[in-house]
C-alpha cells in the first residue's frame, strides 16, 4: 500500500479497533469518499480482521476450559523463605554421603592412612591428647608435618519435612590434627565435612 | 469477555490472596475466569493450537505452585502473563528443538520469500485456511497483540496492561501485523 501515508494507515487501524475520536473518525470518513484505492484496502483490511477473528476463536474455542490441575496430583507450592530449603534435605544428604565416600576411598587406597569406621581391619587412629601447654598456633608456610592425627564422628540427624516425613541426614566430621615436628604446637587443618 | 483495568481488574486481588492462601475453590474459578486469555495468548506465541491445551495446563499448575511468589497482588495480570508468555516460549524452543532432531523444517517460518499465489477465487473454508495460515506465519512479536485484540476484543491500553509495554508499541504492532497479513493474503480473499 505504498500510496497510503503512515497516517492514513494508523487512522484505519484505530478506526478497526474503534481507537478513533470523532474529529479523527470524520477526517478518515472524508479520506474513504475521496479515495476509492483507499476505501478499497480499508475493506480488506476489514474482511481480514473479520476473518482472523473468526479463525482466532476457531482456534480457542469459548466453551472450552482447561481442566483445573489437582493440586494433590501436582509438585508443592512454594511458599518462599527457609520451607524451600527442606526439599533439598534428601538431596544434600545423598550429596555428603557421596562426598564423604568419595573422600574416604582416596584415603583409603592410600597405604598406612586406614581410618576407622571405613574399614573394621584399619589400624586404630591417632587420638590427640589435649594438652594445655601445647596450645593450637599457627604453622609456617611449608612446614611438614611430623604427626598427624584424625578422628571421625558419625551421627545421624533426624529432621521432620513438611510433608510429615522423617529425613534423616547423616553427617560425618573429620578432625585432623597435624604436629609439626620442630615445635611441637598443632594446627588444626580441617574440622567439618 | 474484555477485562477492565479499573474496577474489574483490582476485584481479582481479593480472589488471588484466597488462593495465595490455598483456596482451592477460588483458584478453580480463578482458572474458569480467565483460562481463555491465557490460552489466547499462549496461542499467540505458539501460533498454532496443537499444543495450548498442554501449555495452559501447565500454566495453571504453575500459577498454584508459584503464587506465593507474587508479592504485589496488582500486579497478578502482568505477572500471570509472564508465566503464560514463558511457558509458551519454552514449548515452542522444545518444538523446535524436536524439529530439527528429526530433520523437519523450523515451526513457524514467514512465508514472506515464498512465490506468491495467484489470485483466485476461494471457497470460505479456503479462505478463512488461508487466513489461519497467515496469522501462523506471523512473527510472534506482532501475533501476540494480533491474537489478544481480535479473540479477545481487547483494548490497546489492556494489551499495553497485559504485555507491560506503551500503548504506542501495542498500536505499532497491530499495524505491522495487519500489513503483513494484507501482503500474504492479496489476491485470497
Amino acid at each position: 500500500m505504498a500510496s497510503h501515508d503512515e497516517r492514513i494507515e494508523s487512522l484505519m487501524n484505530r478506526s478497526l479497533d474503534r481507537d478513533l475520536g470523532e474529529a479523527e473518525q470524520l477526517e478518515l470518513d472524508r479520506t474513504l469518499i475521496r479515495s476509492p484505492e483507499i476505501r478499497r484496502a480499508y475493506e480488506q483490511m476489514r474482511r481480514i480482521d473479520s476473518l482472523a477473528a473468526e479463525a482466532l476463536r476457531a482456534m480457542v474455542p469459548e466453551d472450552h476450559v482447561t481442566p483445573v490441575p489437582n493440586p494433590e496430583a501436582g509438585a508443592r507450592r512454594s511458599q518462599g523463605g527457609a520451607r524451600k530449603l527442606w526439599w533439598l534435605l534428601p538431596a544434600a544428604a545423598a550429596g555428603l554421603a557421596v562426598l564423604l565416600a568419595m573422600q574416604l576411598r582416596g584415603r583409603v587406597d592410600r597405604p598406612g592412612q586406614e581410618m576407622a569406621g571405613t574399614n573394621d581391619n584399619a589400624a586404630p587412629i591417632h587420638r590427640l591428647v589435649e594438652d594445655p601447654n601445647r596450645p593450637l598456633q599457627p604453622v609456617r608456610p611449608g612446614y611438614r608435618p611430623h604427626l598427624t592425627d584424625r578422628s571421625l564422628d558419625h551421627n545421624w540427624t533426624g529432621v521432620e519435612g513438611n510433608d510429615g516425613r522423617i529425613y534423616w541426614i547423616e553427617t560425618r566430621r573429620v578432625r585432623t590434627l597435624e604436629r609439626p615436628g620442630d615445635a611441637g604446637a598443632v594446627k588444626l587443618v580441617s574440622d567439618d565435612l | 469477555m474484555p477485562m477492565s483495568l479499573t474496577a474489574d481488574y483490582d476485584a481479582d486481588i481479593p480472589v488471588i490472596e484466597a488462593i495465595q492462601q490455598g483456596d482451592r475453590d477460588a483458584f478453580a474459578d480463578f482458572v474458569r475466569a480467565h483460562d481463555r486469555w491465557v490460552r489466547g495468548m499462549v496461542l499467540g506465541v505458539l501460533g498454532d493450537r496443537d499444543a495450548v491445551d498442554d501449555v495452559a495446563q501447565q500454566v495453571w499448575a504453575a500459577v498454584w505452585m508459584r503464587i506465593g511468589e507474587l508479592r504485589d497482588t496488582r500486579r497478578w495480570r502482568p505477572w500471570l502473563y509472564r508465566l503464560a508468555h514463558n511457558a509458551a516460549i519454552d514449548a515452542h524452543r522444545a518444538r523446535v528443538r524436536r524439529r530439527w532432531a528429526v530433520g523437519q523444517a523450523p515451526i513457524a517460518v514467514r512465508s514472506e520469500g515464498a512465490a506468491p499465489t495467484p489470485p483466485q477465487e476461494l471457497s470460505e473454508a479456503e479462505r478463512r485456511r488461508a487466513v489461519t495460515e497467515a496469522i501462523q506465519a506471523l512473527p510472534a512479536l506482532y501475533r501476540e497483540p494480533f491474537v489478544l485484540r481480535h479473540l479477545l476484543d481487547w483494548s490497546y491500553r489492556e494489551i499495553a496492561a497485559a504485555m507491560d509495554m506503551p500503548v504506542d508499541t501495542v498500536e505499532t504492532r497491530l499495524v505491522r501485523a495487519r500489513r503483513m497479513l494484507r501482503e500474504t493474503l492479496d489476491g485470497k480473499v
